[in-house]
């Protein structure tokens, strides 16, 4: 199993590369949230302390454009080219595909975490120490939630054969999970709503990410964002399965 | 070494079946051609063969192995070229072919000697270092029939293999195909008769999902055809009167002119009956005429003939 995934994995990060979607990532990745988090939102400065709360409480938004971006021609390119049919005439499970084509999609994210990590690096070296446990905990926490985002995108790739629907798809229900997070804190539900509220926060992919960004990890944080990782490679197989049996 | 069984696919249960109750068992060694019209059910057959696909209903055994068991070992049997010949266009000649080695589980020491030896057999030399969408459609259809053998599959099946190809194209794939068929189980799909002709040793007809016809192709001329073509060239006065008198023998049908070969040297085609006595007729007009008989071939009639005839009785 671990060879096919391998393979999967080898092939789609080269893709990456040579299609220049992981550069155009990497780099607009690396300048904006930095744009953001230095000059707009105010960041370290406004925060008048040595912590990253404003750049990871911003990334659930930032996600919902560079990860579709990035992941949108995860199924469906391979459905337009045909080479689907290749993929699963080879001897490979749907699963090995599945989890090399994620892994890949993961692996470019935490590159691009990483190349966050010169903000604390810098500041705890010109302007004063950072609190390196919160600051690994926040890296952990927006690995864990970039999974769950990949995971989605990937299912609904899954569903289209072209490019753009497949982005707008995701992005779309992207912005749904993510912004319900936010409308639970600043809506004032009345009280026949409160239940309404509290699925609203507890379905959201940003709000659980709150405990994260503040460098807290809360077990329910990890199983969701696991959990909705599980679900959505669940329908991903079955789609695929569907389409063999369709 | 492929056997298959009532074999019924629906894409949509409320219409008719792509393929219903196909059967046929296919022996180590054959070459077989699977023949119809565009949309006969040929490419959802090597689908389902494949594992690309699962049937509604029927079984495929190959290797004695059922594909709904264990289709990853039955996988790694097959080697199968779809129609449009899908490869990741992004990657060079040498990359594609070192991933497919790979990912069929091939050694790791064994994947340069193998990947070497296809960039051989099908001359991919000059472009090895090439990204494949740099690559004109022969070599691209060449790169994919490398990633196809690279691992020495027991069973090569082949969508349309020559479609978009130039005619020494066609012909060297044909001799790459030949050459490996040797030891090998071969199964192609063409809509193209000649292609069954040149390759195959039987031929499998499909028409609406269903086989109308499964047999060796010299046993399909025997059984189906009373007719021949015969291929003649005369010297006469001119080419008018020459096809005037020649229409009035009886038992030509079909008589046709097909090229000027030399000064009042005319070559023509008619269809016969086996049984006629058309070569008697012909001589007397000549001798009648004072014209002379140059050459005088009869020919089988081809595969195209039987394939209309066989699909015409089905309708009726």
């Amino acid at each position: 199993m671990f060879i096919g995934i391998w393979s999967i994995f080898k092939k789609e990060v080269k893709s990456y590369f040579n299609s220049s979607i992981a550069y155009i990532f990497l780099i607009l990745f690396l300048l904006i949230p930095n744009i953001l988090f230095f000059y707009i939102l105010g960041g370290i400065f406004k925060e008048n302390s040595a912590t990253m709360r404003t750049f990871f409480s911003m990334l659930p938004y930032v996600f919902i454009i560079f990860i579709p971006g990035l992941t949108m021609g995860a199924w469906a390119k391979e459905k337009n080219t045909g080479t689907i049919e290749l993929l699963f005439t080879l001897p490979v499970s749907q699963m090995e595909v599945l989890l090399g084509k994620f892994i890949a999609a993961l692996t470019l994210v935490i590159i691009a975490l990483a190349s966050t990590l010169a903000i604390p690096a810098l500041t705890d070296i010109f302007l004063g120490s950072f609190d390196w446990g919160q600051i690994r905990t926040q890296y952990f926490g927006a690995v864990l939630m970039a999974g769950s985002y990949i995971a989605i995108t990937f299912f609904l790739s899954s569903l289209t054969m072209e490019l753009i629907n497949s982005f707008l798809l995701s992005s779309s229900l992207l912005v749904i999970l993510t912004i319900i997070g936010y409308l639970s804190q600043a809506i004032k539900f009345p009280a026949f709503l409160d239940w309404l509220k509290v699925l609203f926060a507890q379905i959201s992919l940003s709000t659980h990410f709150t405990n994260f960004s503040k460098g807290v990890i809360d077990s329910r944080d990890v199983f969701y964002y696991i959990g909705i990782i599980v679900i959505f490679f669940y329908m991903n197989l079955q789609t695929l399965e569907n389409k063999k049996w369709g | 070494m492929i056997k298959v069984k009532n074999l019924v696919k629906y894409y949509d249960s409320k219409l008719d079946p792509a393929t219903n109750n196909v059967s046929f068992e296919i022996e180590k060694g054959e070459i077989v051609g699977l023949l119809g019209p565009n949309g006969a059910g040929k490419t959802t057959i090597m689908r389902m063969l494949t594992g690309y696909m699962t049937q509604s209903s029927g079984e495929i055994y190959i290797d004695d192995m059922n594909i709904l068991d264990d289709p990853i070992s039955i996988k790694k049997l097959i080697g199968y070229l779809p129609e449009h010949t899908p490869e990741y266009t992004d990657m060079t000649v040498f990359e594609f072919l070192n991933f497919i080695g790979e990912i069929r589980r091939m050694k790791k020491k064994d994947i340069p000697d193998a990947v070497d030896r296809m960039i051989k057999m099908t001359a991919l030399e000059k472009v090895v270092y090439k990204k494949i969408n740099q690559l004109s459609k022969g070599f691209q259809k060449r790169t994919g029939l490398a990633s196809v053998l690279i691992h020495d599959p027991k069973i090569l099946i082949l969508d349309e293999p020559t479609a978009g190809l130039d005619p020494n194209q066609v012909i060297e794939f044909r001799k790459i195909i030949r050459r490996f068929a040797e030891q090998k189980t071969v199964i192609l799909s063409t809509h193209v008769l000649s292609e069954i002709e040149a390759i195959c040793e039987r031929v499998i007809i499909i028409k609406n999902g269903s086989i109308i016809a499964d047999d060796t192709i010299q046993n399909l001329i025997k059984t189906y055809s009373n007719d021949q073509y015969v291929d003649f060239e005369i010297e006469a006065d001119n080419l008018i009167e020459a096809e005037q008198n020649l229409l009035k023998i009886k038992n030509a049908w079909k008589l046709e002119f097909v090229k000027k070969e030399g000064k009042n040297i005319f070559r023509f085609r008619a269809l016969i009956e086996k049984k006629s006595d058309f070569e008697s007729e012909l001589k007397a007009l000549l001798k009648s005429k004072k014209w002379i008989l140059k050459s005088f071939v009869k020919k089988n009639a081809n595969l195209e003939e039987i394939f209309l005839k066989i699909g015409q009785q089905e309708e009726v």
